[in-house]
């Protein structure tokens, strides 16, 4: 399918009719345009042509009524349509889906609006439901993240790598029906339901014939209890589509609480951390108090030290002179001795009587210079003796000080902390969290109990599909040995005619079985090797050598043979580019494909990789590009003459743009 | 524009002529073509293969 033209009125800030002309060359198509004129507008006016919504393929309740032009419901002008024209070489497409007042004169609101496909062919146009259909069949809601996307959209494909995942499941479906494999697998499906049409007529011819009737019958026993488990199994298969689309659902639920989840997770960290940190402030806090009840003492500290030296001082004078005495008064006492004894007690020298004389009159002259305390100086030392021991007891040891002064220091380093929790941490995840429209933890709670929930459903349905395939498989089984029973025991032309056609569905259905496991082996090879290939140009990392693909289509990067954990969001954007380019180059659907600002997360290098293979993605490329992240020089030098158009967005007022051809 | 099914088609010709050589090949070709042609309406693609086949198996009956 190509693009031919696509024309937009009345709808967000286009008030008149405003055409993008695409040309009959591959190619490029740059509209270039500034914030706000009216890029993303385009990418809403597309889903809104091809599936009737606008914020996105799969959005509901938009509302209609707030995307008519004001300038236009100024005007009196309350509709808006967007039209395309597109051939697939041999026919014409005018596809015109518009948004109309419902029976009212002015509307108000979004109920007064309701919304008008039409499809022309060649001229003819279709009916309602043919119209529905063949828009479904040219851009199938699923697969339209191929063709229709923007950076937020490309991020989305890392739930590819994620194989558990119902998105990573719908979006694999989504790639298998890009790349043909419904062909095969409801090819498969439908023969298979003719084939049973087939075996119920021979087994009526079975019955008939008298040679094989009671076999026919047993084996006809055995068709309808087939019949039933293919019934159950379709039942069971059908629920867990239903489960996988529920999963789907509450995984796109998570992303966008992805957020939240983290702020909540956060907030209960700091408010963990608040509960800590107080606890560890009041124990601070009891050790100080511990410590304080001493602290008095130091008030009195430098005066009792002074007062203990003055009085050691004065201890000291008293004893020395006490000592002095004492010391004297045992001379004296020695002294007498040597006279009575007449041998000195010390050294044991025998006193002689001319010595006598000598020893009385240094008695005579100790006993005059004795000074002994009086009886106020030795009560003075007593008494100070016993202050200074008093005082001692005062004194306080300086590491408690030192003890006390680092638990106040640390102390105060935990009220700021605490302060810190409190004032900014706890304050600012607050208010991130209001700002959420859905912060109720409880959501998140009851979110996260469904998906277990539905992951639990769904192990259980694989259960019983897996017990009901086994139970077909045995009745498979004898009813083959009974229909070669019946082959030997027939000879009926009529009965072998019937044997035929089952025979020829069955060798047709098993074509296409065996086809759906080849094909999509080789698909997969095809788009890992055309994804490398294109991986590899738009890389400008050397060290990344290939991609790898799984079994969901997901792409991991390979480096030196083993995959590149925690890739960044730039990375998964060029691994999405690198897919989307690879499915184009595959599939048998084709498209042009439309991009909205997806560079703002590159270096210039990057850009100039990535815009250098945007002719590679599809023969048709249309390329939304803001001013400020793309240098339009560069992009006309690497591009080309793959640049085939380029256009712009202009400002008439701040609702009105207009679509100008060429470059600003 | 390119021929979507050239791929599709080269897988299921194998197949067909290394394990079901007795089916034409235009019959695959014809029921992959039913398939792609009406991938939206069951209902419409199953009623034409239906009749596809009948058409097949009326010709195995006046050859046998």
């Amino acid at each position: 399918m190509r693009f031919v033209k696509f024309a937009i009125e009345n709808f967000g800030p286009y008030l008149n009719r405003e055409e993008i002309d695409f040309t009959n060359q591959n190619g490029v198509t740059i509209i270039w345009a500034d914030n706000g004129r009216g890029k993303t507008t385009i990418m809403k006016a597309f889903n809104f042509l091809f599936f009737g919504n606008i914020e996105s393929p799969i959005s509901a309740q938009d509302d209609y009524f707030s995307y008519v032009n004001t300038q236009g419901i100024h005007n009196g002008k309350y509709s808006f349509y967007t039209e395309l024209t597109l051939s697939n070489g041999e026919d014409f497409y005018i596809i015109t889906r518009k948004c109309v007042p419902n029976g009212v004169t002015i509307p108000e609101c979004n109920a007064d609006m309701v919304v008008e496909l039409y499809v022309n062919v060649n001229g003819n146009i279709l009916s309602a439901d043919e119209a529905d259909r063949i828009v479904r069949t040219m851009m199938p809601e699923e697969i339209s993240r191929f063709f229709l996307f923007d950076a937020e959209m490309l991020q989305d494909y890392s739930v590819l790598l994620r194989t558990d995942s119902g998105s990573g499941n719908t979006i694999k479906e989504a790639i298998e029906k890009i790349l043909g494999l419904p062909i095969l697998t409801n090819g498969a499906a439908d023969v298979k339901r003719i084939r049973s049409i087939y075996e119920d007529e021979e087994n009526t011819a079975e019955k008939q014939d008298k040679r094989t009737a009671e076999l026919g019958v047993q084996k006809g026993k055995r068709l309808e209890d087939k019949k039933l488990q293919e019934q159950e199994l379709e039942a069971k298969k059908k629920r867990q589509q239903e489960l996988l689309e529920e999963m789907h659902g509450i995984d796109a639920e998570m992303q966008k609480i992805a957020q939240l989840k983290i702020l909540l997770d956060k907030k209960s960290r700091i408010v963990e951390e608040i509960e800590r940190t107080k606890g560890e402030i009041d124990a601070k806090k009891s050790e100080i108090v511990d410590l304080l009840k001493e602290a008095w003492k130091w008030l009195l500290m430098k005066p009792v030290q002074d007062t203990i030296l003055e009085l050691q001082g004065e201890v000291s004078s008293l004893s020395a002179k006490q000592v002095a005495a004492k010391d004297k008064k045992a001379i004296i006492e020695y002294m007498r001795k040597a006279m009575e004894t007449g041998t000195c007690p010390v050294c044991e020298h025998q006193v002689l009587n001319s010595e006598k004389d000598y020893i009385c009159e240094a008695i005579r002259k100790i006993e005059n210079g004795i000074e002994g305390l009086c009886d106020e100086e030795a009560t003075h030392l007593q008494n100070n003796m016993q202050m200074i021991s008093r005082l001692q007891m005062l004194e306080l040891d300086e590491d408690h000080l030192d003890v006390l002064l680092i638990r106040c220091k640390e102390l105060n380093g935990l009220q700021i902390k605490l302060g810190d929790l409190c004032d900014n941490q706890l304050s600012s995840v607050t208010i991130a969290l209001a700002g959420n429209i859905d912060s109720n933890e409880d959501y998140v709670r009851d979110l996260t109990r469904r998906s277990l929930e539905c992951e639990q459903k769904l192990e259980a349905v694989a259960e019983g599909i897996r017990g009901i395939e086994e139970e077909i498989h045995k009745l498979e089984e004898i009813i083959k040995a009974l229909t070669e029973q019946i082959k030997v025991t027939s000879k009926g032309t009529r009965l072998g005619i019937a044997q035929a056609k089952v025979q020829f569905a069955q060798g047709v259905e098993e074509i296409f079985r065996d086809a759906v496991g080849t094909y999509r082996d080789q698909l997969r090879q095809k788009v890992e090797k055309d994804a490398t290939d294109l991986f590899l140009k738009m890389s400008t990392e050397k060290d990344y050598d290939s991609l790898k693909i799984n079994n969901n289509y997901g792409l991991e990067i390979m480096r030196d043979g083993n995959p590149v954990p925690h890739r960044s969001a730039g990375w998964e954007q060029i691994v999405a580019f690198a897919l989307i380019g690879a499915l184009h180059r595959n599939a048998p659907l084709e498209g042009p494909v439309i991009m909205d600002s997806t560079f703002n997360r590159y270096s210039s290098n990057n850009k100039k990789k990535i815009i250098s293979v945007l002719p590679e993605l599809s023969d048709q490329v249309l390329l939304l590009a803001n001013i400020g992240e793309i240098d339009a020089n560069t992009a006309r030098k690497d591009l080309g003459h793959m640049i085939v158009r380029e256009m712009t967005l202009n400002r008439v007022d701040s609702e009105h743009t207009t679509i100008e051809k060429g470059a600003e | 524009m390119k021929n979507s099914l050239d791929e599709l088609l080269r897988v299921l010709e194998k197949l067909r002529a290394e394990n079901h050589p007795e089916i034409p090949a235009d019959v695959i070709k014809n029921i992959a073509v039913i398939q792609r042609d009406n991938q939206e309406s069951v209902a419409v693609r199953q009623g034409r293969l239906k009749s596809y086949f009948d058409q097949i198996t009326e010709r195995l009956e006046e050859e046998s």
